[in-house]
């Protein structure tokens, strides 16, 4: 799909990160390769520190506790939640909706609309075109856009692949109409005949998990995982980074009638450097112009790291500064790819915190 | 791209092996520096010098660098 969106925006941004911090050189030993060949894997995919989730973190209590920072700063009140949309692949429940169980955290009305999607790395923009979409009927209410995922709880720990890379995060967005005239551009798009480069086998009614799914087995390349965890075919995955991503890239700034000079950042989830700076040189777009730095610190947290990217690398200027041109692009499972560029700058909010928040009990 | 090229742009996806290990008969996957990331640099060195695209599977179909230059040059 592609879609102009008029007078919208994202008026706050915050990050809500877990507190353990985990280092590559601390887990390289659960990998069967020389410690000379992690090293140089660290070095090209740019892996250092990561955060963490603990066991039962879940994306409910850090939406929760984002929230309650974000009424606690007045960036938003009560009674202006029009709807909740929830983007993740880690939901703490199956039944009920994550959405449905932050509405009842709140004082927000029975009128909240309360959707839940499920996406991951494109998450992000699959999440903000829905907020945008739901806004043309929601006048001065707005949408609490929450993306995040705990997917290091679904990546076995001696699978070199996946492991290095995964980070948890949970970020939350106000999106609402805006009296300035601007345009949003929207593009998606979907290619479901490779939907099982990346995917978690066992879990779903195709296949329960059982005991034999917990069994973890060794790929050719000698990592080990279990069909409950995720696997990633990762020659696909960069193929389709590199060549479709640019293309639609290309395509949206026609469409926008844009020039690459014209966006000030290009904000991109962040899959690895490797494929970041490949995307860039690609794009010929300077790396400066499209942070590639949220791997090494935080790791790939899949629907948040497009806030991540955000909140770490330009929140002074989103505060301060008005109508920065920035193309926000997101890619992974589907698969699914997708890019807005739109006007952001002058958010009443925009930060990364740590989770100092509630922990809710099963049923609670 | 000309086979001894193609072997000597393969070769420099490696750091610590030789450049004299590398021939048109070389059964690549059994060198001991071999894993998934020069895998993908592979990969990668294909799409950049020649605008291919290749697979994993494509490459581990291949026995020797002469084999995958031929399967490269078919696509």
């Amino acid at each position: 799909m592609k879609h102009i969106f008029k007078n919208k925006r994202i008026s706050s941004i915050i990050t809500v990160m877990p507190q353990q911090e985990v280092f590559f050189k601390d887990e390289m030993h659960n990998y069967s390769f020389p410690e000379s060949q992690n090293m140089r894997l660290a070095k090209v995919m740019g892996f250092n520190k990561k955060r963490l989730g603990e066991k039962y973190d879940t994306v409910s209590d850090y939406a929760v506790f984002g929230i309650q920072q974000l009424l606690d700063a007045n960036a938003l009140k009560t009674e202006e939640v029009g709807a909740i949309v929830v983007v993740t692949t880690t939901p703490d429940h199956l039944i009920p909706p994550t959405s449905t169980i932050i509405q009842g955290r709140f004082d927000f009305s029975a009128e909240t609309i309360c959707q839940d999607i499920s996406q991951g790395c494109a998450g992000y923009i699959v999440g903000l075109t829905q907020a945008f979409t739901l806004l043309e009927m929601l006048d001065d209410k707005k949408v609490l856009l929450v993306t995040g995922d705990f997917l290091s709880q679904k990546i076995a720990v001696r699978d070199r692949g996946s492991r290095p890379i995964v980070g948890d995060a949970v970020s939350v967005s106000i999106v609402e109409n805006t009296k300035e005239e601007n345009n949003s551009y929207c593009m998606i798009r979907n290619d479901g005949a490779n939907a099982f480069a990346v995917y978690i086998p066992a879990g779903g009614t195709r296949l329960p998990s059982s005991p034999e799914t917990a069994v973890e087995e060794m790929d050719v390349f000698n990592n080990y995982r279990a069909k409950d965890h995720l696997l990633m075919k990762g020659d696909l995955v960069f193929n389709f980074i590199i060549n479709e991503v640019p293309i639609m890239m290309e395509e949206l700034l026609v469409y926008a009638r844009l020039t690459k000079d014209d966006i000030h950042y290009y904000m991109c989830h962040q899959s690895s450097k490797l494929t970041l700076q490949k995307l860039a040189d690609r794009m010929d777009v300077p790396r400066e112009k499209m942070p590639n730095n949220i791997i090494e610190n935080f790791g790939n947290s899949s629907s948040a790291s497009i806030p991540v990217a955000i909140t770490y690398n330009i929140a002074d200027a989103m505060t301060s500064v008005n109508n920065l041109k920035i193309m926000l692009v997101g890619f992974g499972i589907g698969l699914t790819w997708g890019a807005i560029i739109l006007d952001m700058g002058k958010m009443d909010y925009c930060k990364m915190v740590d989770f100092a928040g509630k922990r809710y009990a099963l049923g609670e | 791209m000309e086979l001894s090229q193609f072997i000597e742009k393969f070769a420099e996806q490696f750091d610590n092996t030789p450049k004299s290990s590398f021939a048109a008969t070389t059964d690549f996957k059994q060198l001991e520096e071999w894993d998934s990331l020069i895998s993908l640099s592979v990969i990668s060195m294909v799409d950049d010098e020649l605008g291919k695209r290749i697979t994993g599977a494509d490459i581990r179909s291949c026995a020797t660098i002469a084999d995958l230059h031929k399967l490269v040059e078919s696509k």
